[in-house]
Formats: C-alpha cells, sequence, structure tokens
C-alpha cells in the first residue's frame, strides 16, 4: 500500500490545529486536530458516534453546519479553505476535493436523471459543451463497473440499488478530476459483499487516478485493509496517529487499544467469552482539566486527571504520535490476539 | 469450541417454513418468496446465527418464527407448542414463549412511556404468570439483571443511551422468562464498544437462564462470538449450516467462502497478530474476494441455485437444478453441486 505514495514535496492536505465550536452550546466537536494526506496516499478516521470524524471532513471543505465556527488552517493544494469565501469553497468543492457521503439515496436529486446529475458534476468541474460531458459521464460509468451506461444516465435514482448507486456517487466525485477524494462512511449503507465492491473500487481509483483519499469509518477493518494512515478520534480529538497497520496492531492509546479489544474476531476473546468491553463513560465537563478519556481509561493514574496529554511521540516508530501520558500501554490479557485460532 | 450440549428435545423446532408475499395489484402481482423451506433445531441454552446479506430472508425468518407474520406453510414449535397454524387471536398465547429484540431500540420501546410500564407491560399482559403484587418487583430484578440502576425505571426511553435502551428492551423481552429469544440485529446501531457490553450481557443472561437465541446479523465475526451453530442465508434459503468453529475454519458454499473472505480479512486474525507471517501467504490470504453483482431481488430469483449468477465456478447443472441442502459431514449441511470446490482453490488453502 505504501509504495504507490510518491513523495513530492509534502502534503497534498494540512490540517493544523482545526478547531470547531458549535456556537449556541458552545462546545468544542473538534479540538486542535492535525492531520495530512500525501498526494495519493489514504488516511482513515475512525472513532466512535460523536467523535467528531464527519464534522471534521465536513469543516476541511467548509460543509460544516451554520452554528458550527471552524478555526485552525486547512490546506488544499496550497489552498487555505477556512474562511474562504462561498463562491471559491463551492469552486474548490466542484473540482479539487470531492466528498462522497454515506448514504448514496440522500446524496442524490430523486427528481433528476443520473444522467443530469453526471453531467453537471462534470461541467461544474471543467467547461464542456453537453456532449462531451456526457462522454466523459458514459466513461466514468463504465470504469467504476456499471454496465449499459448510456441506459442508467436515463435511470433515476429509485430504480437503482444502493451498491450501484453509491457507484454513481463515486463516478459523479470521480469526474472533475479531483486530487482529494473525502469519502465519509462510504460502505455503512451497503451490504457485506457490495461493501467490498465499493472499497476494492475506491481502492483502484485511487491508484489510477492519483487522488489523495480521506476514509472515515467506524469499522477499523476497513481502515486496516483500506487506508496506510489513521487517525483516532475521540471526544473531537486526535488521540493516536500513524501507519495503520503499526497504531492497530500494537495501539499506544487505551482508546485505540479498547476499540481493537472489544471487536469481535480482533479480541483475544474466545468465542462465548467477554469481550473487553470499554465501559460508557461520562464525558467530561468542559474545562475540566486531564485527559479526556480518563473516565473510561483502565490505566488511568494521578497525572491523567490533572493535564490533558498532548500528542506525543511512540518511542522507536518513525511519525507515530499517542496522547497519552503512559509510554507504553501494561501488557494485559486481552490487548492483541495471539496467533490465529 | 463445541461444547454442543443437545438435549433430547429442543425448544424450537422448524421445518420447512415458507414465507411468500404477494405484491403489486392484481395484473402486475408478483410473489416474493421471501423464506423458502427453512428448518431448523435449536437446543436448550443454545444459540444460532443466521448471518446473510439484506433479502437473504433472515428478518423474514426473524417476524415469521415468532409470528408476526403468518407463515406461508411449515410448522414451528416451541416449547412443544405448535404455533404456525394459531389464529392472530391465539397467537398472543405464545408470547410467554418466545421473544424478539429488534435492531433500533429506540423504535422499540414506547417514547411516552417511562420505562417502568414498557417493562411491566409483558406482565401485565400476562397476569396469571405474575402476580400484581411482584410485578415491581419484578421489574427491578429485571434491571438488574441488565445491568442497570433500578433508577432507570423511571426515566423516559429518550433521556438513555442507545446501549442502556437496548438493555431496556432486553430486560422487557426476558420479562415472562421465554425459552427462546429472537434478536435481529441488536447490535446494529451500536458502537464497537457499546456492542461488546450488549454482547457480553446477552453471553451472561445466557449462562444464568439458559434461554436460547436465534441471532440474525450480517456480522459474521459477531456470529462466530456469540453463537454455537451458524446458518448462512441466501436469497429466502439456507445454503450452508453447522458449528461456528467449523464453517468458519472450512466454509464450503462459495458463498459462505467469500463472505468469510472479507472477515478473515477484516477481523484481522493475521493482522492484528504479532509476529510475521509468510509475507506472500499473508498477502494472498488477506485479499477478500470479489463478488460480481448484487443480490437478485427474490421476486424473481435465478433458475436452478439462486447464487449461480454470482458463483465463481457455477457449472450447467447449478442452472436447472436447486441443489438441496445436505448432510456432508456429521452436522454440516450445504447447498451446492460443488461443496468446497470454490474453498479449495479460492483461498489457496
Amino acid at each position: 500500500m505504501g509504495h504507490d505514495m510518491a513523495v513530492a514535496g509534502g502534503p497534498f492536505l494540512q490540517v493544523r490545529g482545526l478547531s470547531v465550536r458549535h456556537r449556541p452550546t458552545g462546545r468544542r466537536v473538534v479540538q486542535d486536530v492535525d492531520l495530512a494526506v500525501a498526494p495519493g496516499g489514504s488516511l482513515g478516521l475512525v472513532g466512535e458516534s460523536g467523535s467528531g470524524k464527519s464534522i471534521t471532513c465536513l469543516a476541511m471543505v467548509g460543509l460544516q453546519p451554520p452554528s458550527m465556527d471552524v478555526t485552525g488552517s486547512v490546506s488544499i493544494g496550497g489552498t487555505d479553505t477556512v474562511g474562504l469565501p462561498e463562491r471559491q469553497l463551492n469552486d474548490l468543492r466542484a473540482r479539487t476535493a470531492r466528498v462522497v457521503f454515506q448514504d448514496p439515496w440522500a446524496s442524490l436529486n430523486p427528481a433528476l436523471r443520473i444522467g443530469a446529475q453526471l453531467t453537471e458534476s462534470v461541467r461544474l468541474a471543467r467547461p464542456m459543451s453537453m456532449k462531451q460531458a456526457r462522454g466523459v459521464a458514459v466513461e466514468m460509468l463504465t470504469r467504476v463497473g456499471i454496465a449499459e451506461p448510456e441506459l442508467r444516465l436515463r435511470s433515476y435514482p429509485r430504480q437503482l440499488s444502493g451498491g450501484i448507486l453509491q457507484r454513481v456517487v463515486i463516478a459523479m466525485a470521480l469526474v472533475a478530476q479531483p486530487r482529494l477524494v473525502i469519502c465519509d462512511e462510504p460502505t455503512t449503507a451497503l451490504d457485506a459483499t457490495t461493501e467490498v465492491q465499493v472499497l476494492e473500487l475506491l481502492r483502484e481509483l485511487s491508484r489510477e487516478y492519483e487522488f489523495a483519499l480521506i476514509l472515515t469509518t467506524h469499522d477499523l477493518g476497513i481502515a486496516a485493509e483500506y487506508t496506510d494512515r489513521l487517525a483516532v478520534l475521540y471526544q473531537g480529538k486526535v488521540v493516536e496517529r500513524g501507519d495503520t497497520i503499526g497504531c492497530l496492531r500494537t495501539p499506544h492509546h487505551p482508546y485505540t487499544l479498547a476499540l481493537t479489544a472489544a471487536l469481535p474476531g480482533a479480541s483475544s476473546a474466545a468465542p462465548r467469552e467477554d469481550l473487553p468491553a470499554l465501559a460508557s463513560g461520562a464525558r467530561r465537563p468542559a474545562g475540566q482539566a486531564g485527559c479526556s478519556f480518563a473516565p473510561r481509561c483502565a490505566f488511568v493514574h494521578e497525572h491523567c486527571l490533572q493535564a490533558a496529554p498532548p500528542l506525543i511521540p511512540v518511542e522507536g516508530t518513525a511519525d507515530r504520535a499517542a496522547a497519552c501520558w503512559l509510554p507504553a500501554i501494561p501488557a494485559v490479557a486481552g490487548t492483541t490476539k495471539a496467533g490465529s485460532q | 469450541m463445541t461444547d454442543l450440549k443437545e438435549s433430547a428435545e429442543p425448544v424450537l423446532r422448524v421445518t420447512d417454513l415458507t414465507k411468500h408475499f404477494k405484491v403489486g395489484r392484481r395484473r402486475s402481482q408478483q410473489t416474493v418468496r421471501a423464506l423458502d423451506s427453512v428448518s431448523l433445531e435449536l437446543g436448550t441454552g443454545q444459540t444460532i446465527a443466521l448471518v446473510g446479506e439484506s433479502g437473504c430472508g433472515k428478518s423474514t425468518f426473524a417476524r415469521t418464527v415468532t409470528r408476526l407474520y403468518r407463515p406461508t406453510s411449515g410448522t414451528i414449535s416451541v416449547r412443544g407448542h405448535e404455533i404456525a397454524d394459531l389464529s392472530d387471536r391465539d397467537v398472543r398465547s405464545i408470547r410467554p414463549h418466545i421473544q424478539m429484540i429488534f435492531q433500533n431500540p429506540a423504535t422499540s420501546l414506547d417514547p411516552r412511556l417511562p420505562v417502568l410500564d414498557s417493562i411491566l407491560e409483558p406482565l401485565r399482559n400476562f397476569p396469571e404468570l405474575t402476580p400484581r403484587d411482584r410485578r415491581r418487583q419484578r421489574a427491578q430484578e429485571l434491571c438488574e439483571l441488565v445491568g442497570l440502576p433500578p433508577s432507570v425505571l423511571t426515566s423516559y426511553p429518550r433521556q438513555l443511551s442507545g446501549g442502556q435502551r437496548q438493555r431496556i428492551a432486553i430486560a422487557r423481552a426476558l420479562a415472562l422468562a421465554p425459552a427462546v429469544i429472537v434478536a435481529d440485529e441488536p447490535t446494529a446501531s451500536l458502537d464497537v464498544s457499546t456492542q461488546a457490553q450488549i454482547v457480553n450481557l446477552m453471553l451472561a443472561l445466557q449462562r444464568s437462564t439458559d434461554v436460547s437465541y436465534l441471532f440474525i446479523t450480517h456480522n459474521l465475526a459477531l456470529a462466530r462470538h456469540l453463537s454455537h451453530r451458524v446458518a448462512v442465508m441466501y436469497l429466502g434459503r439456507i445454503v450452508e449450516f453447522t458449528d461456528a468453529a467449523e464453517l468458519f475454519e472450512h466454509p464450503m458454499h462459495p458463498y459462505s467462502v467469500a463472505l468469510l473472505s472479507r472477515w478473515v480479512n477484516t477481523a484481522t486474525t493475521e493482522l492484528f497478530a504479532a509476529g510475521p507471517a509468510d509475507a506472500s501467504q499473508q498477502a494472498q490470504a488477506r485479499r477478500p474476494i470479489v463478488l460480481r453483482g448484487e443480490v437478485p431481488s427474490p421476486a424473481s430469483p435465478p433458475s436452478g441455485c439462486h447464487f449461480r449468477t454470482r458463483c465463481p465456478i457455477a457449472a450447467e447443472i447449478c442452472g436447472t437444478e436447486y441443489p438441496p441442502l445436505r448432510e456432508l459431514k456429521p452436522g454440516h449441511q450445504i447447498a451446492c453441486h460443488f461443496p468446497g470446490k470454490f474453498a479449495a482453490s479460492g483461498t489457496g488453502s
């Protein structure tokens, strides 16, 4: 996975100190998030619901709800998107950075034929005639594995299945020849075998067209298989980041560890034995000092309640970091799976 | 893990259960064969998982076996009671024997009722089973059983988290001490950590009450973790049915093999394991098998074997004859003309 991550003068997407605040409540739903994706690279954002992974994605391209304030800097191919005027943001979203959402039914206009929506997408990115745009659309539909593309252009979204629709949505993103594709839980609404088809397609296309890929998912297995970098979010903060396999094999944050341990199949727990479940902890009140994971952490100690840990580089690794005061997680039963069963 | 304690008489016996739905108006009416001749037996304290993709009939099975749907044909017997032919009025009488937990606890609890009333409802419906003065106490016991403080009894569902609501739904299902609980994707709307808690709770309850589960899921890892036996369904039929461990080690139906390739892959047996494995072998084993196409409509399933349109090893006979479910090894049933053929070449094992 890593070899085609061409090193070409730095990351294509660079997020620094991104924070998102919900204005009415003052709650910070994303806090000081730093992320980077190389051209052609892939980044997985994982975490539970409410961890801020979706809002992080939306904020990067200025799609946060109006009640949210965004601060920090997000550089996409050299353009800082925070505070960018709407017209320029629209342009960016049409050409450079495309978003694929979870629910393909909600991403398409039910009243318009697929063809109209695809050609609009083409022409927003690159000025060309209707006829040319149709040609581009047909070509891309073929590329994403849709049979009889000419016929599909005349279909309405409701006439197609979820798997086909998500391919259409991906085609719609790719006709713009974007440099960055942000996929927010792209297969959560799909079936198991369709999910594999769509994810494999995304991987192939990201190699072929060399776009950078951001994939949010709550499924660690998907992150493991389809991304080369990982950021684990907890209550709006990155608590661990690094290469995906490394983070999942030897987690350095107790939250990452807990997520892998609680996953049936990945857990060391034998079938029909208790899974090491993470206690559901209360959200720490805003302004309270200390680590936000402390109420649920199995390894909490005094220092954790006094000061929030910054992202600390993990010793012996190139660029991994974890927001935990512990230099290493103490070895406990139920951490990693010892061999296959 | 094959601690199958087969009791003499299964608590649930389903024979040739079939459910067809008529859809559309007169002229364009179609029959959707949602469930076609499904048979299984569930022992006391046992769990059978039904796995498959949407449209495979697993939810129809759940709803037919609990008699929320009236079966088109076939028999269902729970604790010795024949329930398939009960009239809509008499069907109430089976509720103390078989109960159901739904996927979304937010919609399976009445938002206007305090939790206490939701739990009392089944007790009140069967007044002869729990005397009036015992009911409140029983509700508190149930709360305790599912790991919630008695204080939640006065709350409303909206004040609880998803995990807590699912615990209430489980408490409610347990209220009448049923022999069988049918759980339809009970953790699909929950986060990984909450899912683990609910899974642990279900296991603990089974140990303490000997309840049997029919566990409906699309999550193979979860099926493997929770169940003794697994039935893989495709387009309304069981295509493979065997011990959980056996299925995951030796799947023989091409569909199971494809589904499992995704599981082995992401359940990360080798990925999370420390220590280097043979790199090339690992890379090969890690590739998920991509099936072409999508699940056909159950209104017009393909002729012969329903899976043949997506099967990597389909041959001529597959288009003409539906392979019957037969027992190839003791306890391992499979519906395929070429059982095990794809497993051998497909996964390189």
